[in-house]
């Protein structure tokens, strides 16, 4: 302890604080893990998650900040992993099997974001808006444009989106249907498309923009690195 | 604010402090918190404005809104009004200023606070998070809490559009023998939370006012009080700058001594 901070012990000794908790981002991987998917691509996804994890955790507000949740859909929708710190997070290793159950996947990932937001309001911890990274390759096999499923799962994204409930990002890897994604992803941010063989890079991306939001104060609209440069993991299409 | 060394202090007076944040430091941006404060005739005035890390001037901004405020003639206003006064003067002068450096108002971006007390009435104009916590006779409560936001990272600020909408008067908070004013960096630790808001935690303001009302010296009590903010202690959970005011406008001895409730 340095002689300054001894001589204002006294005072600071007698204070008690009343929150000692940091400010938490919840963040939902909402990961694709269809049969399409077997081979390179699941192999580039589950090392990327692994990055991601250790990227975050190097950072020191970060580490304390970010909690993390993975929802998985091959076949099945299933919570891989459900919130934890982002220090405790034990990155799953994902098979890839199956149709893509992307609407149930999106409902999933809404239902756990909202849950979480409530369990923080009820432990008196302070939260940044939520996070959902979807990525895919493919096409929802369990939903169609305009059926029941579709109508509930673009609604909760768009509607979520509209009302600040959470920030909404669609990342579409070769060779994922487009077109479908754009209806269903937030129409103020449209899906990304990964540059072949950049998970890694775009996983990089996401653990930075988290240590931004988490080093983030009152106010602000966090300004994240275009991911679509020159240099970027994405292109988004124009057409 | 009085520089005077004095072997004791009468009421009313003012102690404050304000330091950047660890991770301000870390990252080699200076304190975007500013106060000032006037006490002129028993009246305390003061302001506190915390500049938005995204705005690229929000220490100009808080500066000028500081200054602007403080600097408003108050002379045969009510304290009401002149409150209100000051935050408009606060708002013009970031107006000015953003012209004067021909930018954007939303690059001086910054929350405000600003407090009138006299006697022992306390009125408050507020913009953003922060806040005011008074001790009273009916224990220690807000004169004004921090801005309704769901989310740590966003809140109305003074350089916003809808700035007028949002400002927040608390008029009248009486009974108030002393009184804290300060940024959202010592929010973790003077706020208590849950499902239905903020309180004001006791145990972390009653040692603050019983030791602002046995400070002798201001200049020493700020250097103390600034020591404290750049702690350990208030920096483990909040690495954002700090900015703390303690006004005493009572003496203990009038209330019977021990300043219990």
């Amino acid at each position: 302890m340095s002689e300054e901070s001894l001589s204002s012990s006294t005072l600071e000794e007698r204070l008690e604080i009343a929150n000692p908790q940091h400010p938490h981002c919840a963040t939902v991987l909402a990961l694709d893990i269809s049969g399409s998917m077997q081979g390179d691509k699941i192999r580039q996804l589950n090392e990327g998650i692994r990055y991601f994890k250790d990227d975050v955790a190097s950072d020191d507000l970060a580490r304390k900040r970010v909690d993390l949740a993975v929802v998985s859909f091959g076949g099945r929708v299933e919570v891989s992993q459900d919130f934890a710190s982002v220090e405790d997070f034990d990155p799953p290793t994902l098979s890839a099997d199956g149709g893509t159950p992307m609407g149930e996947a999106i409902l999933k990932a809404v239902e756990l974001v909202r849950r979480r937001k409530q369990t923080y309001k009820e432990m008196g911890t302070d939260y940044f808006r939520p996070w959902v990274f979807l990525i895919t390759d493919g096409e929802p096999t369990d939903m169609k444009e305009g059926d029941e499923l579709w109508t509930r799962a673009v609604s909760a994204v768009h509607q979520g989106e509209a009302n600040r409930e959470f920030l909404f990002f669609a990342v579409a890897v070769e060779p994922a249907d487009l077109e479908t994604l754009k209806k269903i992803a937030p129409p103020e941010r449209p899906p990304l498309q990964l540059r072949p063989g950049r998970f890694k890079d775009m996983f990089l991306w996401l653990s930075k923009s988290q240590q931004r939001v988490s080093a983030s104060r009152v106010g602000e609209q966090v300004p994240l690195e275009d991911p679509t440069g020159p240099e970027g993991w994405a292109e988004i299409d124009t057409i | 604010m009085s520089s005077s060394v004095a072997t004791s202090l009468e009421a009313p007076y003012l102690i404050a402090a304000s330091v950047p944040g660890p991770l301000h430091i870390e990252r080699g941006i200076g304190c975007q918190d500013r106060v000032a404060c006037r006490l002129s005739d028993g009246e305390i005035v003061i302001a506190i404005a915390d500049g938005l890390g995204s705005a690229p001037l929000s220490e100009i901004g808080a500066e000028v809104a500081v200054a602007g405020a403080v600097g408003l003639p108050t002379a045969n206003g009510n304290s009401a009004d002149i409150a209100r006064g000051m935050a408009f003067a606060a708002r013009s002068a970031l107006e000015n200023e953003a012209e004067s450096l021909g930018v954007e108002i939303s690059d001086l971006a910054c929350t405000l606070i600003v407090a009138v007390a006299l006697q022992d009435r306390l009125h408050v104009a507020h913009i953003g998070d922060g806040a005011v916590v008074a001790e009273t006779a009916n224990g220690i409560l807000f004169a004004s809490p921090p801005g309704e936001s769901e989310y740590a990272n966003e809140v109305e600020h003074l350089a916003c559009d809808s700035w007028e909408k949002n400002l927040r008067f608390a008029d009248g908070t009486s009974g108030v023998r002393a009184f804290a004013l300060f940024s959202d960096g010592c929010q973790r630790a003077a706020l208590s939370r849950n499902g239905d808001g903020y309180m004001p935690h006791p145990a972390f303001f009653r040692p603050l006012f019983d030791w602002a009302r046995g400070a002798s010296d201001l200049v020493s009590s700020s250097d103390e009080l600034r020591k404290v903010l750049a702690g350990a202690k208030l920096s483990e959970h909040s690495e954002d700058d700090k900015t703390l005011a303690l006004a005493i406008l009572r003496d203990t001895a009038e209330f019977g001594g021990d300043g219990s409730f």
